[in-house]
């Protein structure tokens, strides 16, 4: 119940302390966050299948093997920088994409109770220009500034069917909250040569807005031999309402999210070395918008595949090492292209306490170098993902 | 387990707090979303003063520190009124012996009035003859003018003689402050004279049988203007107790004050602020509910928007200097200090709220060989005050301001500004920013 109750704390948390910066998070609903933990990310993986029992937001079948009551909570520091046409920016944020809570019902079923990342809404834009006033041109700074983020909690149900055959659901809902403001300064202290010293108050406006909705997913999980998992899941993302907020005057706005497919498979190649690979799928046309149609990407394709090597013994346990790469296609449109990212990602945990060969702590870690592109914009970053889970009666 | 917990938290502290996010900030790509328009519009006169009023009296020359004097300086006059502190009766004297005693029979031999005036402001380029007088004449310093001497309720006692009434003759000098210049140009200007007074003088003023109540202060050549700064006496004493020595006893003012003959003339059509007593130009404002505003913003020329629905960057009112009568023009920067009117059927006593904005520095050439220019007056404030009315009451509500010179009183001088319509007039000057509602995506 006290790792209910630390849950339940941190993902009020969440919606506020989202937040990815990059610009691209400007185009339709936002930057794609996807809710993977360290092992996923170094193994370029989809978030379906792992050797190492997880805590993964949409997918209760990850979890079936841990055996004690565990939370488990994901930091991503990233960076990166930016170029588009003749411009270049930089960026640095941290997000928390992963909070989760996970109950044994017995063996063979458990509860999860978690809160992922979605979409990043933090971007601004600046632009220089002049207005005619005091018989002048004056220098004048217009901001636009977007904050927020949606993310998704969800409660999730999975069984062990058979030693071979695992399902599970989730049911979920979007929570998060959207603030835009424009500010416009003046460059100059006075308005011109008349003025005796005053002061130019600058324009602001804005609004805010919040998010609901319902989402929910199906997982299986087949085991065909004691060498190989293959997994799958179905993730229906419901209607986003972006809804003003309370004392906020705005459009209310719906969006129609598609089914998102999933499909992993983890392969044992010997007692040291075990392959993964994963693909999503989803078809971001049809939102329900004009202008979100227009935006949004059509056919989402992301793939992805690691190896993870376990020969070293570290602390208290096995000191698995994990490479991978992962491909995907966001979302979202950006100035009227298609965006893709690549990275190539590495990794490694370190389990502090197990019990029957199964970690109670550890800490996972990886460290990903990537790019974004689309059109004339093209954006380098590093993220580093570390992920502690924490277990015990 | 609670410490793989504590270090989870030292973790996620540790990322949050250390690390300051940066935001990315691209140029406008073309998705900048309800760009602003920012519109200046100038409200003449006619259309946003309702009605303007000036009034005097605020202050009297006692709230000076220091006096004046003039003597047909433009037509003006000017006597400046001083009250000395109590005379000692005694002193301690140290004897032939070495032992102090205390004196009480002194007897006053002379002495010198030591006047100390300003050294920028007023008739500076060439030496003033300066003339001391007694007052047999008691007066009421906040009520003192030229012609009346106490003028409180139920009390009015004019002068016997309009300009400090009858008087005599202490002494005079002549005040040159480059005199020291003349020897060595390096030397700094003198602020000092002294006026010799004779043994009788000396009695007079320190005799209360004597019937003399203070000093009156006068130039004694016309088409000049001094501002005194301070007076004290330095009276020479005789003890009894050792009559061979001659002791210095000074003696500081108490109030100075200075009486003006004639006063200025009602301001006509024009507005006024400054002066001692002061004047205060008050304007009734009603800007109007719909204002000017641009294509950009409506899409047609000539269109209008609602004045509460704007964000205003910048509210100014452009007054226009005109050239003060010369012997009221100001010698000192005048500081044009604006306020609300509170409590506005109380006028010309109706209470004032704070400062609109800082006051704004006026140099004095701008009312006499620059006069004609425009100076803007920030009332931003005031303005935003009177839209936030306007909003929440659906009306435009009155709105009074007063304009004033701050400190109130500060000099002899006044600003004045051309008004009432006609070239020159006041202007009220709006720089706003409008733009649409900020939308999703």
């Amino acid at each position: 119940m006290r790792y209910l109750k630390i849950f339940l704390a941190l993902a009020l948390l969440t919606p506020a302390t989202l937040a990815g910066q990059s610009v691209l998070g400007s185009s339709g609903l936002g930057l794609k966050l996807e809710p993977l933990d360290a092992i996923q990310r170094a193994l370029g993986g989809v978030g379906v299948t792992a050797r190492t029992p997880a805590v993964l937001p949409g997918n209760p079948v990850a979890a079936l093997d841990i055996l004690a009551p565990s939370i488990a909570v994901t930091v991503q520091p990233h960076w990166g920088d930016y170029t588009v046409e003749s411009d270049k920016g930089s960026f640095f944020a941290t997000r928390f994409p992963i909070f989760g809570f996970v109950y044994p019902l017995s063996t063979d079923a458990v509860l999860t109770l978690t809160a992922g990342s979605q979409f990043d809404q933090n971007w601004s834009v600046v632009s220089a220009d002049s207005v005619d006033f005091g018989g002048a041109r004056n220098g004048v700074t217009d901001a636009f500034l977007s904050e927020g983020a949606l993310a998704v909690i969800q409660a999730g149900w999975a069984r062990r069917w058979s030693p071979v055959l695992a399902a599970g659901a989730t049911v979920g809902v979007y929570r998060g909250s959207l603030t835009r403001t424009i500010r416009r300064s003046f460059d100059g202290q006075t308005a011109d040569s008349l003025a005796t010293g005053s002061d130019l108050l600058p324009y602001g406006t804005g609004a805010r807005w919040t998010h609901s909705g319902p989402q929910a997913s199906l997982n299986v999980s087949w085991d065909p031999s004691p060498f190989l998992q293959v997994g799958a899941t179905v993730a229906w993302l419901g209607t986003i309402k972006l809804a003003p907020a309370k004392g906020s005057v705005g459009d209310k706005s719906e969006v129609t999210a598609p089914l998102e497919y999933k499909v992993s498979t983890i392969a044992i190649l010997s007692s040291t070395l075990a392959v993964n690979l994963g693909a999503t799928y989803s078809n971001w046309s049809d939102l329900g918008g004009a202008g979100l149609d227009a935006a949004g990407a059509g056919s989402a394709l992301s793939y992805g595949a690691g190896l993870e090597w376990e020969r070293l013994n570290f602390w208290a346990g096995g000191l698995p090492l994990r490479f991978g790469f992962r491909r995907s296609d966001l979302p979202f449109r950006f100035l009227g292209n298609k965006v893709s990212e690549n990275t190539l990602s590495a990794g490694f945990s370190i389990v502090m306490a197990q019990a029957l060969d199964l970690p109670l702590a550890a800490i996972d870690f990886a460290i990903e170098s990537g790019n974004r592109d689309a059109g004339s914009f093209h954006e380098s970053f590093r993220r580093i993902t570390v992920t502690t889970r924490l277990g015990g009666q | 387990m609670k410490r793989y917990l504590l270090a989870t938290a030292i973790l996620c502290a540790g990322a949050t707090s250390s690390c300051k996010e940066k935001t990315s900030i691209a140029p406008d790509l073309g998705f900048l979303q309800g760009r602003p328009e920012t519109v200046e519009i100038f409200i003449p006169y006619e259309e946003f003063v309702e009605d303007v009023a000036i009034f005097g009296g605020y202050g009297s020359t006692a709230d000076f520190i220091g006096g004046v004097i003039a003597l047909d300086f433009g037509g003006l006059n000017a006597r400046t009124l001083i009250t000395l502190s109590d005379f000692p009766t005694s002193l301690e004297v140290q004897g032939s012996d070495g032992i102090t005693r205390t004196d009480s029979d002194l007897s006053f031999v002379g002495g010198r009035v030591v006047l100390s005036f300003d050294t920028v402001n007023g008739s500076l380029a060439l030496p003033v003859d300066v003339e001391l007088f007694d007052i047999k004449e008691t007066w009421h310093g906040p009520t003192v003018t030229w012609e009346v001497a106490v003028d409180t309720a139920g009390d009015r006692r004019p002068w016997t003689q309009p300009g400090g009434g009858p008087r005599t003759l202490l002494g005079g000098a002549t005040f040159d402050a480059f005199v020291d210049q003349a020897v060595d140009p390096s030397a700094s200007r003198v602020d000092r004279v002294n006026v010799p007074i004779d043994s009788a003088a000396a009695v007079g003023l320190t005799d209360p049988s004597s019937g003399t109540v203070g000093l009156s202060l006068a130039a004694a050549e016309p088409g000049v203007l001094l501002n005194l700064v301070d007076l004290s006496i330095v009276l020479l004493t005789v003890p009894s107790t050792r009559p061979d020595t001659v002791v210095e006893v000074t003696v500081t003012s108490d109030e100075i004050d200075f009486i003006l003959d004639p006063p200025p003339s009602a301001s006509a059509g024009w507005l006024r602020i400054g002066g001692a007593p002061a004047w205060r130009s008050v304007m009734r404002l009603a800007i109007p509910r719909t204002i000017e505003s641009t294509a950009e913003v409506c899409g047609t020329v000539g269109c209008q928007v609602d004045f509460t629905a704007v964000d205003l960057n910048l509210a100014e009112l452009l007054l226009t200097t005109r050239q003060t009568e010369s012997a009221y023009q100001p010698q000192d920067t005048t500081l044009v200090d604006l306020r609300p009117v509170i409590n506005p059927e109380s006028l010309p006593k109706a209470p004032l709220g704070g400062p609109v904005s800082v006051p704004q520095i006026l140099p004095p050439e701008l009312f006499a060989a620059q006069a004609g220019t425009v100076v803007a007056i920030p009332v931003t404030s005031f303005v935003i005050g009177i839209q936030a009315a306007a909003a929440a009451t659906g009306s435009m509500p009155d709105a009074w301001l007063a304009l004033l010179s701050s400190p109130e009183p500060n000099q002899i001088g006044f600003a004045s500004f051309e008004g009432l319509g006609g070239p020159g007039a006041p202007v009220l000057r709006l720089l706003y920013t409008i733009a649409d509602a900020v939308a999703l995506p």
